[in-house]
């Protein structure tokens, strides 16, 4: 890693605007939603407050680790058109405030979990920074083509964040809803790379279509997409949720599994001209928010 | 004989106004956070109060 990308000598103060951009607000919406998700499917009642709290800290953990990421991403981040917009890449904040700003908010969100809710939420949320930034950023987003299979682990870990901070426990629901995320993040991610594969190619990181091809790719895609949707729909002859919340797996799972059909069947070598990729890229958050949103209303509404 | 070229100073400082506004809105939302977590830590007493109780 290069230590600089820009010249920071007599820098501005970060602006608060580009330290709010750091964590990646847009990204930490859908890890505070499954986060909310977990909390709320967890059969023990929590402190209104204290629920607040654990999604804060989940929100500010996720946060302190997407800065620690683009704290030691800012040169790769530099050679992306995607990214090189960031505070850091674009020079407007030195990378010691990006550092202290990220170390700051993770501890502060781990300890306060801990204080508010219980050690075991605080411990699972601990671990999920430190894989994020130690495992995937540092380790393996360089390394390996299988940098987000196994680096998805820690997107996700918030379902079982909440439910530990509800009950102080971890049960098979939350650890099915963890292998949802694991097995849905691969599959999202690299129909997210087929169209950006250039950036990821000038930035020499190891993704799969850029290492692999597009093809093989989406044979990945289409092979990922079906246990990921056993996972799904798991709970529900497991006996964990409700009929409702089985027959929605069950329907935006077979959606996800003929989106990834198009995507294997697509010839497409242009990002302009690659349509089914990016409907599959759309789909898979708009998948995840419907999922985890039918399995609260199959716990509270029919119960 | 020709004037000495000044040249410009290749890193110079930054606007000291900008500074200023930026530590102004860094301070104003500092203590907005500060007074948010007091309240805060204030209702999770609370809580795990009643819980106790």
């Amino acid at each position: 890693m290069t230590s600089t990308t820009f010249d920071q000598s007599n820098a501005l103060p970060a602006d608060w605007r580009d330290l709010l951009a750091l964590t990646k607000p847009r990204v930490m919406t859908l890890v505070v939603f499954t986060g909310l998700c977990g909390l709320l499917a967890a059969p023990a009642a929590i402190n209104p407050v204290l629920g607040f709290t654990a999604i804060l800290c989940i929100a500010l953990g996720a946060g302190g680790a997407a800065t620690l990421n683009q704290w030691y991403e800012a040169d790769i981040d530099a050679l992306m058109k995607r990214t090189r917009g960031r505070p850091l890449p674009a020079g407007r904040m030195d990378r010691q405030t990006a550092l202290h700003f990220g170390v700051g908010l993770s501890a502060f969100s781990v300890l306060l979990m801990g204080v508010a809710t219980n050690w075991l939420a605080a411990a699972i949320l601990a671990v999920s920074i430190l894989f994020y930034v130690f495992v995937y950023t540092i380790w393996l987003k360089r390394r390996t083509p299988q940098n987000i299979v196994i680096g998805g682990a820690a997107g996700a870990f918030p379902p079982l964040i909440g439910w530990a901070a509800a009950t102080g426990d971890v049960a098979t629901l939350p650890v099915l809803l963890f292998a949802l995320i694991f097995l849905w993040t691969p599959p999202h991610f690299w129909a997210l790379s087929l169209f950006v594969r250039s950036d990821y190619a000038a930035a020499g990181v190891p993704m799969l279509p850029v290492v692999a091809g597009a093809k093989a790719t989406r044979l990945q895609i289409l092979l990922y997409t079906m246990p990921m949707a056993a996972a799904a729909v798991a709970p529900w002859p497991l006996g964990l949720a409700g009929v409702l919340y089985g027959a929605a797996a069950a329907a935006l799972s077979a959606a996800f599994l003929i989106l990834s059909l198009q995507v294997f069947l697509s010839k497409a070598n242009e990002p302009a001209e690659m349509k089914a990729e990016k409907r599959l890229f759309a789909y898979s958050i708009l998948y995840l928010f419907a999922l985890f949103g039918a399995l609260v209303i199959d716990r509270w509404v029919i119960g | 004989m020709s004037e000495p070229q000044i040249e410009p100073h290749p890193d110079p400082l930054p606007d000291q106004a900008e500074v200023r506004r930026r530590q102004r809105s860094r301070a104003i939302i500092m203590a907005w956070l500060l007074a948010a977590f007091v309240v805060l830590v204030y209702a999770i007493s609370i809580a795990k109060m009643a819980m106790a109780g």
